[in-house]
């Protein structure tokens, strides 16, 4: 074998190994010769100047012509500069350059230029905790060829999709619900046989793709979806909040020992999986270590330029909140707002469009002391009543009882998705969460990107030197590199210090934009290893993902807060912090009296502990009405107990979804429990049929009765480029210049500093 | 006084100026080194077939050699296309078809050390490249063009065998970390011997 080699290395490649080698044996030569007088030049100080001077001279003379070389080189390259795209509607292609020596794509439009574009509108219609978002999307096919198209978008996770239209000039097709293979395979016959048809697929609890099929040259086509989702309620607000743009996620390495079976044999898969170098977007990673139901390609659109602004989004929102209404305000985008009365108002962006780059955010504050200690919505349907039942456990003014010392965790990400203003955030939020510790509290910092290390080796008391030590720790991080939060989370959760510690409460704060693909893996490991802490997720950056932090402080036992702006981080700390201080509402029970066991269906079924300032939520079906709703818990060791009455009772719309929703995601849930997939799956096909639902396992599908694409004529399948979220320096090609040239010119600079200096010396 | 006090100052930022220089000498020289490393690890993989890495805590190995023979440029591809790779030897984008097969073999590289000679590839220029069973396949250079660094499309598959080598542009930027990339684009020329279906 090893001839062959050798021969194919000398001849196929068409160079001689020392011809190659020369050039660099050369500097090698001159390096050693270096060395070699160094070692020499020590007996006595006349040679060592001499042999100084001689190097010095060597070393400034090299710079010197490498310099001017350099600035030769970039001179003559001065001209060949790019200008980056400027407008973001006339779709200007960001490869455009000015200079004549590069060829450019000739042969086909430039591919964002030719993508097709959805314009979406959004009108929100809220009354009380319960929105109902009617989403429009219009499809735009700006080129000469019939084209179906593949939009991807996020949706709010507690979000229901129970309707869809398609609708087409005049034309309007409803969109029936179906087990999710069978929807796939009727969209597929419809759209090879030349007919219109869209398809709406939840790919994760917050991710969803709707497609369209057959779209003639230049044409417009409409696909209506509508949710319903309960609103986000703490004490003093109620929030809502629609995303708009998605963080790019990633896809963690496989473990080292994965192998992966190629024809050529078995290959080892590196573990050096870089987010930054943009591999996360590759579209077959290999085998993945959690079992993944989505589809992997879907799930990772194509994304726009950071410099291209597409996708254009129009908000509506029409208000009854319930209550007097005495603050309404948007902390991401500029609104108008009509007041129609006290409790009902009309809003919409002060911008008509804007780009789809950061999730909406709006929240409305009652009048102190009119916000309803509780509140019930019911619905008659064909097979009971359903109830969503919400309630404040009057705990608010026991803040900050005989508070517990605490044993604080942080863990903040520092992966690449993180740099910019993401970062920023995290690091004031940070700084400030460690002020915020008491002397008695003991505490330590973790941060992960591809790597995980922490600060101190185990937990420490929190005394001013430990917490100057952490602060200027935490203004030092950077961000860059992979996602690997799995060994984080780990070193967090595990409980070295337990006899030590034993009255301590310990408590985990997790600051992430949550860009994660493996989120099923994590959640095992929180609820494996949660033991006695608690996790509290706090969601960064303008895009972050709030399944995964939601769900992630859910099976943690704590509370998610989403920060969305710099100057709010203070704030909403501060919020967090009376949160984690004070006593906690464990071990509820909802009970409705007058009813047998087997009368009622509550979702969720355990529900989770609550935190100052929190609502219980269940939402519920009966067959006959019961008299009142019971809430029992346990509140610092203590009995609670509080009644709902249920006959003010107010009649809403859309309540069955939402209790289906909540059911799906119960069930859903059961797999952390070790409950067998496949029955899962059935009994999620069945809530979802019935109940209209789109869910992991059924989609919505709309099909036009009669062909339009005429039988000549092919169908090319086009994704929407979407944007990446504002502030985000993402880039999905490898980054591959290094710092050399930079070191090579201060170098030069202080060489030639150091050499005016030495004259002067040698003067005076 | 005055005198000794400049004399100090001159040595202490001439031995400054000596640090940075060497800190960007050794990216060079890592770069260069590495290279003969990995020579040997191909050889070797070459002989037993097996992936073997060039270094005991690499977490890469070479998966293709790439060459320009009018420049007499000679590069051992790494698998992977993170920084850690990159300043070793060019590296092949997971993802993209692997040397030796069909598709669109992406190869990224750094534009200051192993890639620097795209700026000197003109249209038509041959490249080859060796997979690691062994074959040898000619491209023909069919575009040179610079895009953004989000342009992740050309990576994808374009229905051709094509290889894609990719660097940070300009080519003389004092700074790393800029938002363009400078994309060459080669198209095969010599048949493709299937060795996966000879195999079946």
């Amino acid at each position: 074998m090893r001839p062959v080699i050798e021969r194919m290395t000398r001849t196929t490649m068409g160079l001689g190994e020392s011809e190659t080698t020369m050039t660099y044996g050369r500097r090698l030569y001159l390096t050693q010769q270096i060395l070699v007088r160094l070692a020499y030049a020590g007996p006595t100080t006349d040679e060592a100047r001499e042999f100084l001077k001689a190097s010095a001279r060597f070393v400034v003379a090299t710079t010197l012509v490498f310099l001017a070389l350099c600035a030769i080189a970039t001179g003559a390259e001065l001209p060949q500069q790019v200008t980056p795209p400027v407008s973001s509607d006339s779709g200007v292609s960001p490869d455009r350059c000015t200079s004549g020596e590069f060829l450019y794509r000739t042969e086909g439009r430039s591919p964002f230029a030719t993508a097709p574009s959805v314009q979406t509108r959004v009108r929100f219609d809220i009354t009380g905790v319960i929105a109902r978002a009617v989403v429009t999307q219009t499809f735009r096919n700006p080129l000469d060829q019939w084209i179906e198209g593949v939009y991807v978008f996020p949706l709010p996770e507690s979000a229901a999709v129970d309707h869809l239209k398609m609708k087409v000039g005049s034309r309007v097709i409803e969109g029936q619900i179906r087990e999710k293979e069978q929807a796939r395979r009727e969209f597929q016959k419809a759209a090879e046989e030349g007919k219109r048809a869209s398809l709406v697929e939840q790919q994760r609890p917050n991710l969803f793709t709707s497609r369209v099929a057959n779209l003639g040259p230049l044409e417009e086509m409409e696909v209506e979806i509508e949710y319903q989702q309960t609103l986000e309620v703490e004490e003093g607000r109620v929030a809502l909040r629609f995303p708009l743009a998605m963080t790019p996620r990633y896809m963690p390495a496989i473990e080292e020992s994965f192998v992966r079976l190629t024809s050529g044999g078995s290959r080892v898969i590196p573990a050096n999986f870089d987010l930054e170098e943009g591999q996360e977007n590759s579209a077959d990673g290999g085998p993945r270590v959690s079992p993944t139901w989505f589809d992997q390609s879907l799930v990772q659109p194509p994304f726009l330029p950071a410099s291209v602004k597409g996708n254009p989004v129009s908000i509506e929102v029409h208000l009854n909140a319930g209550f007097e209404v005495a603050s309404l305000e948007s902390r991401t985008h500029p609104l108008a707002v009509e007041t129609v009365s006290g409790r009902e108002y009309t809003a919409h962006l002060r911008d008509e469009l804007v780009p789809s780059d950061r999730d909406f955010q709006l929240e409305w504050r009652p009048t102190p002391g009119v916000m309803p200690q509780s509140s019930v919505t019911r619905e008659k349907g064909p097979d009971g009543t359903y109830a969503l039942v919400s309630l404040f456990p009057p705990v608010g003014a026991a803040a900050r009882s005989a508070s517990l010392p605490r044993e604080v965790t942080f863990i903040v990400d520092t992966s690449g998705s993180m740099e910019g203003v993401s970062m920023q955030q995290a690091k004031r939020a940070l700084e400030f969460a460690i002020g915020r510790l008491s002397n008695e509290d003991s505490f330590n910092v973790i941060q992960f990107n591809s790597f995980t290390s922490q600060l101190f080796d185990a937990p420490v008391p929190a005394n001013e030197s430990n917490r100057a030590r952490a602060t200027a720790y935490a203004r030092s991080l950077q961000a860059s590199g992979g996602t690997e939060m799995l060994p984080a989370l780990n070193a967090a959760l595990v409980d070295r210090t337990a006899a030590a510690t034993e009255g301590r409460l310990r408590q985990v704060l997790f600051l992430t934009d949550g860009a994660v693909s493996n989120e099923d893996q994590l959640f095992g490991v929180i609820k494996q290893r949660l033991g006695r802490a608690r996790l509290f997720t706090v969601g960064i950056g303008s895009a972050p993902n709030s399944h995964f932090m939601s769900k992630a402080a859910e099976f943690g036992r704590g509370t998610f807060t989403f920060i969305s702006d710099v100057n709010t981080v203070e704030k909403q700390m501060n919020e967090l912090f009376q949160k984690v201080e004070s006593p906690v509402l464990s071990d509820i029970r909802i009970a409705f009296e007058g009813l047998d066991a087997n009368e009622a269906e509550i979702w969720p079924s355990r529900v989770p502990d609550l935190y100052l300032g929190e609502p219980v939520v269940v939402s519920a079906r009966f067959s006959r009405n019961p008299e009142t709703i019971r809430v029992t818990g346990q509140l610092d060791g203590q009995a609670f107990e509080t009644r709902v009455p249920l006959n003010d009772a107010r009649e809403g719309h859309g309540i069955n979804v939402l209790w289906a929703n909540r059911k799906v995601q119960s069930l859903l849930e059961g797999v952390y429990e070790g409950e067998d997939p496949e029955a899962i799956r059935e009994k999620v096909v069945e809530v979802g049929l019935t109940h209209h639902l789109v869910t992991r396992h059924t989609s919505l599908v709309a099909v036009d009765v009669t062909p339009v694409r005429p039988e000549d004529a092919t169908l090319e399948s086009v994704d929407v480029p979407v944007n990446l979220p504002h502030g985000s320096p993402f880039g999905t090609l490898p980054q591959s210049g290094t710092p050399m040239r930079l070191f090579m010119i201060q170098a030069f600079a202080t060489m030639l500093t150091a050499g005016v200096l030495f004259m002067m010396a040698k003067r005076s | 006084m005055k005198r000794r006090a400049l004399f100090v100052a001159a040595a202490l930022l001439a031995s400054f100026g000596v640090f940075t220089a060497a800190r960007g000498a050794y990216i060079y020289a890592k770069a260069e080194l590495a290279q003969l490393l990995i020579h040997r690890a191909w050889v070797a993989a070459m002989a037993t077939g097996e992936p073997a890495r060039p270094w005991p805590w690499a977490d890469t190995y070479p998966v293709g050699r790439l060459g320009f023979p009018d420049r007499r440029v000679e590069l051992f591809v790494l698998e992977g296309g993170s920084g850690r790779t990159l300043a070793f030897g060019p590296g092949h984008v997971a993802g993209t078809a692997e040397p030796g097969k069909h598709g669109n073999v992406g190869i990224a590289g750094h534009r200051d050390t192993h890639f620097r000679f795209l700026a000197d590839l003109r249209k038509g220029d041959v490249l080859l490249l060796e997979s690691p069973e062994g074959d040898l396949i000619d491209y023909v250079v069919s575009s040179l063009r610079i895009v953004d660094k989000s342009d992740g499309a050309i990576l994808r598959d374009q229905g051709d065998d094509r290889l894609t080598l990719v660097t940070c542009y300009p080519f003389d930027a004092i700074q790393a970390g800029g938002p363009q990339r400078y994309v060459v684009t080669a198209l095969r020329t010599t048949p493709v011997v299937d060795r996966t279906r000879k195999a079946e």
